[in-house]
């Protein structure tokens, strides 16, 4: 291709670059950041406002931090705000003005080359010089730049002062201890006679062993659980003669045969819908012997749990079953035998 | 007699010449009266009126009106009229009078919402300005450009066209830096990528044909009209506003601290959070992408010590349905479904929930975690977008007692 071919390509290249029309570097929005999103009420604020731009600058370019206009900078000078392009080989210095008037910081730039867009611009606050407004609000930062050539970069980012983006919220959970002493199936309440839950042991004789049945249930949202006490008023008596009571503590009794006078309960103890339940030391380790339930000081703990137990309304699980048991021999004294056992619930909360 | 009869030729001559002279004067055009006419404010030098043709001659395209003075390529001008005579400077167009304003006029929030009110620094358009025309006495199908600088430009040595079809800045003429009257008094705006918070200020001259293959450089169409008179005006700050309220509707203000308080919990129903304890959640922005709310939460629950209530459920999960007796606590959307077009704002601006949140009228709940969670985001600038709240919870019979609490927050987000 001759020079003559060469300098008319060339001269058509020209020309139509010449007539194509030329657009501005768009103006570019940015995410800003800030170093301390949220703040108390009048409070200094030495942290850093930072943004990654999305337009390139040159010396003599602009960066312009607008902070909000409530926040107290009576003492703000120019030492006290910088900016820094860390990573950025090209960004040289900045040349700061700060004008409280109209609530800005103006960072004229100096490059070695178009800054890149890749690392951030870091304006960093200092001496605690710029305090946070007294009025809790959220209130806006604001930043601009001007690459000289009509574009640039904005953005915004809210600081949160005074929790005002926050809604603290507050609820009760009661404390639950319920206690009842229902019938053997639990599906009602225990018989009772004027106005006393009873368990009647019936006619005694020397050929049967004679029981009585109930549930003590225990509803509490306590973590520590609850314990079931109880205390007696007397030993199973005919108001002069006490039935032979079966032993307290760690194996009570065996179960007496009938015709062999022995008084005293068997003791189920139950589940609990969170943890478990333990015998008190009265009733401890067999769940097969008959135990003393006819102590007249006390309390004494017959079974506690761990955790929060919620029977549901017919629950043979997380109950404990109590039988009252009783046989008696020839030379047993007629007449009619009763004792009252009070039991008592508790929970820790 | 021979000098009589000379005398008698140099008579004739001298009326002759006269008359000859008196002639011209009442026929001549170019006869320039010696009295220079002027008014208040502008000056006719050395005039001359003359017959001139008809009142007003005219084409479709052209117009000739009666001519005052010499037919002369010189002006009479000021910095925004000239008079000049003859037919170049009667078809020329005339200076178009200039609007430059934020768009949406009195009201810029109409086109790119904002915070706060009228007038503030971030409600209105921040990278975008109108500017309207009035052709004063031009037809109809005259062309106009528009210049733009920024306002410290002195001498519009900086100076663009606005390409009326992409509506930036070029930085030469072109067919698409001119357009009617009409077509440009009806863009929602006339410019955008502007520089933020910057003063710009705005110039227009009218042509009837723009010759699309050839752009002066420099120079002007024979047909141009001067400049209008210089309009400036600001774009905005960008801005996002974000403010809380815990009331009965969304209508009242109140100020932090902002509490939720729930009573006391049941575990045979649902509990709600009082009808006077909405959460109501306000936001706004200039941002053309419109903005982004989030929530995060202090616990993943209720809490008490080690004690929690679960949020959503016992298992974190991302909605619970307390209705079912699930144990458990979040918040719903009190307000109704999506939320389209509240506030000023573009036309198709949308609000879009979570759907974890936003099962309005159930006892399902969204879950609230300490990592933060988009609660809702919007699509375009506003001016005020309102989502109402309310908090649930439930427990079991087994929960623990205590005094349990909870903080939720928000932070929001422009997308610029």
């Amino acid at each position: 291709m001759n020079l003559k071919k060469l300098l008319s390509i060339g001269l058509c290249i020209f020309v139509i670059v010449s007539i194509l029309p030329i657009s501005f570097v768009r103006a570019a929005g940015v995410p800003v950041t800030l170093g301390t999103a949220s703040m108390a009420i009048s409070t200094a604020y030495n942290s850093t406002v930072s943004f990654v731009p999305g337009t390139a600058l040159t010396t003599g370019a602009t960066v312009t931090l607008y902070y909000p206009s409530a926040y107290t900078d009576t003492s703000l000078v120019l030492g006290d705000v910088t900016l820094t392009k860390t990573g950025d080989a090209n960004f040289t210095s900045a040349v700061t003005v700060v004008s409280t008037g109209s609530d800005t910081v103006t960072f004229t730039i100096t490059a070695s080359a178009p800054t890149n867009t890749s690392n951030a611009f870091i304006i960093t606050f200092a001496n605690s010089h710029l305090l946070t407004s007294g009025t809790g609000a959220n209130y806006t930062f604001a930043v601009t730049t001007d690459n000289l050539a009509g574009g640039g970069d904005y953005g915004a980012a809210l600081q949160y002062v005074g929790n005002t983006n926050q809604v603290k919220v507050t609820a009760i959970v009661k404390p639950i201890l319920t206690f009842a002493i229902r019938n053997t199936a639990d599906n009602a309440e225990q018989a009772t006679v004027s106005g006393l839950k009873t368990c009647a042991l019936g006619v005694l004789t020397t050929t049967t062993v004679s029981t009585c049945d109930y549930r003590l249930k225990v509803g509490t949202n306590s973590v520590s659980g609850y314990t079931i006490s109880y205390i007696s008023d007397t030993n199973l008596t005919n108001g002069t003669y006490n039935m032979t009571n079966a032993a307290a503590g760690s194996n009570g009794s065996s179960p007496a045969s009938a015709g062999t006078e022995q008084y005293g309960v068997l003791l189920t103890a139950g589940s609990n819908t969170v943890g478990s339940v333990s015998r008190g030391t009265d009733f401890l380790t067999t769940t097969t012997n008959i135990y003393q339930i006819t102590k007249t000081s006390g309390p004494n703990t017959m079974i506690s749990s761990n955790g929060p137990n919620a029977p549901s309304g017919t629950d043979t699980t997380n109950t404990t079953l109590v039988q009252h048991r009783a046989t008696i021999d020839s030379a047993t004294r007629t007449g009619n035998y009763n004792h009252t056992v009070s039991y008592t619930v508790s929970a820790t909360f | 007699m021979h000098q009589y009869m000379l005398g008698k030729v140099i008579y004739k001559t001298i009326i002759l010449i006269v008359f000859s002279l008196i002639f011209f004067l009442v026929i001549d055009r170019n006869l320039v009266s010696a009295q220079t006419l002027t008014s208040p404010t502008y000056q006719l030098i050395d005039p001359s009126i003359n017959s001139g043709g008809n009142a007003l001659q005219s084409t479709a395209s052209f117009k000739l009106f009666e001519t005052i003075g010499d037919v002369d390529a010189a002006n009479f001008t000021s910095a925004t009229y000239s008079l000049g005579g003859g037919l170049n400077n009667n078809i020329v167009m005339t200076a178009p009078q200039i609007t430059a304003a934020q768009p949406g006029g009195a009201d810029p929030g109409t086109v790119c919402g904002g915070v706060g009110n009228i007038g503030d620094p971030a409600y209105g358009c921040y990278d975008k300005l109108k500017v309207t025309l009035a052709s004063d006495g031009n037809p109809t199908d005259a062309l106009y450009a528009i210049e733009v600088t920024e306002a410290s430009d002195t001498n519009w040595t900086n100076k663009k066209y606005i390409n009326f079809s992409t509506q930036v800045r070029d930085a030469s003429l072109s067919t698409n830096t001119f357009a009617t009257l009409a077509t440009i008094n009806a863009l929602t705006y006339t410019v955008g990528s502007l520089n933020a918070n910057t003063s710009y200020k705005f110039r227009s001259f009218a042509i009837q044909i723009a010759n699309s293959a050839v752009f002066p450089s420099g120079g002007t169409y024979f047909d141009q009209s001067p400049y209008s008179a210089t309009s400036t005006v600001s774009t905005k700050l960008p801005g996002i506003g974000l403010d809380i309220d815990i009331a009965a509707n969304s209508t009242t203000p109140t100020s932090a601290p902002y509490t939720v308080s729930l009573g006391a919990l049941s575990s045979s129903a649902v509990t709600t959070s009082p009808s006077a304890q909405g959460i109501y959640v306000k936001i706004s922005t200039n941002a053309n992408s419109g903005l982004t709310l989030s929530v995060n939460d202090s616990s993943n629950g209720l809490v008490e010590g080690a004690k929690i209530i679960g949020s959503a459920d016992s298992s974190f999960n991302n909605t619970a349905d307390l209705s079912t007796s699930i144990v458990g606590f979040g918040k719903v959307l009190r307000t109704g479904g999506n939320i389209t077009n509240q506030g000023v704002g573009p036309a198709g601006i949308t609000q879009t929930i979570s759907s974890n949140y936003n099962n309005f009228g159930t006892d399902t709940v969204g879950k609230l975690a300490t990592g933060i969670v988009t609660l809702a985001s919007t699509n375009k600038p506003n001016t005020l977008i309102v989502s109402g709240y309310d908090l649930k919870a439930r427990i079991a019979s087994t929960t623990p007692s205590g005094s349990y609490t909870d903080t939720i927050t928000y932070t929001l987000a422009g997308s610029f």
